[in-house]
């Protein structure tokens, strides 16, 4: 009688633990859920930030008066120019930020190239005209816009 | 009661508070956690609403901050510079003067120096902002305008930013329309101009800036500009100015926790930094239609006047060169077909 009484205490017991096992594991996979969540939600912001800033950079080239003659219309002699500059990168990295590259081709086969790195890079490519000074005429090209990181 | 029983419910209090204690634990970090997250994609939002604007030019009414009580300053220091706010900061990456409240009006504006445009980005909530010309001069009424000018133009957005004139106790609210923002304000202000104004000592209440234009700034109180001393007084500082944005600056931060003289600072640094990249690269372009023989003689010798000013642009850009590269641009330059207009 007194050993089932026992008996029975013990089982008791241990639904008791294993309920609260249970609850527990419960509890800890919600907030790995969660947390978990949480993350990746983190990492997909970084990533949309990267191009975020990959497109601002795009419009920023776009329709910037330092390279353009109109908004969309580069001016060849204001890309020489810049190029033809000591530190260009960082005189217009203290305007918007670093860890850039742009890249302007036309069709004829002139290019720009401005800050290019050895690095992986998230980039935006459209359709962009650039404005021969000398000759007075537009060539149609591309802009390659992206960051670094 | 059996020991079994009282064992059960000791065990089961303590598992309870234990589990409670960690729930409770857990979700006041979750909630501040989740709070931080909305406080960084307000500022994140805010900033790319900013910058939207500023790159295509149309306004814009951002109502982000009334989500969130958030605290920002301006951090001039960095470049670029930041806007910081209580977890962090933002480089906005292009010119941005603003306040923040619940609800701004964001438009661009620009500083026309004919071979380059300095474009800039405002938010301000709905502000009346009246006008003491303490001082009758054509000087009062150009300074008046040119600022106008530059300030927010709100037509057919909210929230308003409306324009006034006060003399003594009375206001000019002087539109045809209930609100009298900066395009009907500048059709209206000139019947007034013959008019004798005093320092104003009317009251306000609600979100205003009183600006006195006057040729003595003591005791005037707010924002006072002398114009035949190019500075402006604001507290107890006075702070020169070289155009009419700094003037604009220190209106639009005026009674606010980014203060007129932080945003009078940030302008400096932006406006210098980009004006030193635009004459240098201007520069090396004038130098490259000096030497190309395509070039006519004509138009060689303004590029060459041109770069010569440029390159002193390039390292100090004052107001003064600013002026002369503009008129030089347009006279020299665009009225002789060298050079095409922006």
């Amino acid at each position: 009688m007194r050993l089932r009484k026992r008996l029975k205490a013990q089982h008791e017991i241990m639904e008791y633990v294993i309920l609260t096992l249970f609850i527990v594991i419960i509890i800890i996979g919600f907030v790995f859920f969660l947390s978990g969540w949480n993350i990746t939600q983190l990492q997909l912001d970084k990533e949309k930030a990267r191009q975020d800033r990959a497109l601002f950079i795009m419009k920023y080239f776009l329709s910037s008066p330092l390279f353009t003659k109109e908004n969309s219309v580069f001016d060849d002699t204001k890309l020489d120019a810049f190029r033809s500059l000591p530190n260009e990168c960082t005189e217009l990295g203290k305007i918007i930020g670093e860890n850039w590259f742009a890249e302007i081709e036309t069709f004829n086969g002139a290019k720009w190239e401005m800050c290019t790195q050895n690095k992986n890079y998230s980039a935006y490519i459209v359709p962009a005209n650039v404005y021969r000074k000398f000759t007075d005429k537009a060539e149609l090209g591309t802009l390659k816009v992206g960051v670094y990181g | 009661m059996e020991i079994f029983q009282i064992f059960k419910i000791i065990f089961g209090l303590i598992v309870s508070g234990v589990i409670l204690f960690f729930l409770i634990q857990y979700s006041g970090t979750y909630t501040l956690l989740q709070k931080d997250i909305l406080k960084t994609n307000i500022m994140k939002s805010f900033i790319d609403n900013a910058r939207g604007v500023y790159l295509t030019g149309n306004p814009i009414k951002f109502t982000g901050f009334s989500r969130a009580q958030l605290s920002l300053s301006l951090d001039s220091s960095r470049e670029p510079p930041a806007v910081r706010f209580d977890l962090g900061s933002f480089q906005p990456n292009v010119p941005i003067f603003f306040v923040h409240d619940k609800e701004l009006f964001i438009d661009r504006n620009s500083l026309d120096h004919g071979w380059w445009r300095f474009y800039f980005a405002e938010a301000m909530p709905k502000t009346e902002i009246i006008f003491s010309p303490a001082y009758n001069s054509p000087e009062t009424w150009d300074t008046l305008e040119n600022t106008v000018r530059l300030l927010p133009n709100s037509a057919g957005f909210e929230p308003k930013i409306t324009y006034s004139l006060c003399s003594g106790n009375d206001v000019f609210r002087m539109c045809e329309s209930a609100a009298c923002e900066s395009d009907e304000f500048l059709d209206f202000y000139t019947s007034y101009k013959s008019s004798i104004f005093i320092t104003c000592t009317a009251t306000f209440s609600g979100n205003y800036r009183l600006v006195t234009i006057s040729n003595n700034c003591a005791n005037t109180g707010e924002v006072c500009v002398n114009p035949v001393e190019k500075n402006i007084y604001i507290d107890t500082k006075t702070l020169p100015y070289a155009d009419y944005l700094d003037i604009v600056s220190v209106i639009i931060g005026a009674q606010n926790t980014i203060s007129g003289e932080d945003l009078y600072n940030y302008k400096q640094k932006v406006f210098q930094a980009e004006a030193k990249l635009a004459a240098k690269i201007m520069y090396e372009r004038a130098l490259s239609h000096v030497q190309n023989p395509a070039v006519s003689d004509e138009c060689k010798n303004a590029y060459s006047t041109q770069a010569s000013i440029l390159l002193r642009i390039s390292t100090q850009p004052t107001q003064n060169l600013l002026e002369q590269s503009k008129l030089n641009y347009y006279q020299e330059l665009i009225n002789n077909g060298c050079d095409y207009l922006l």
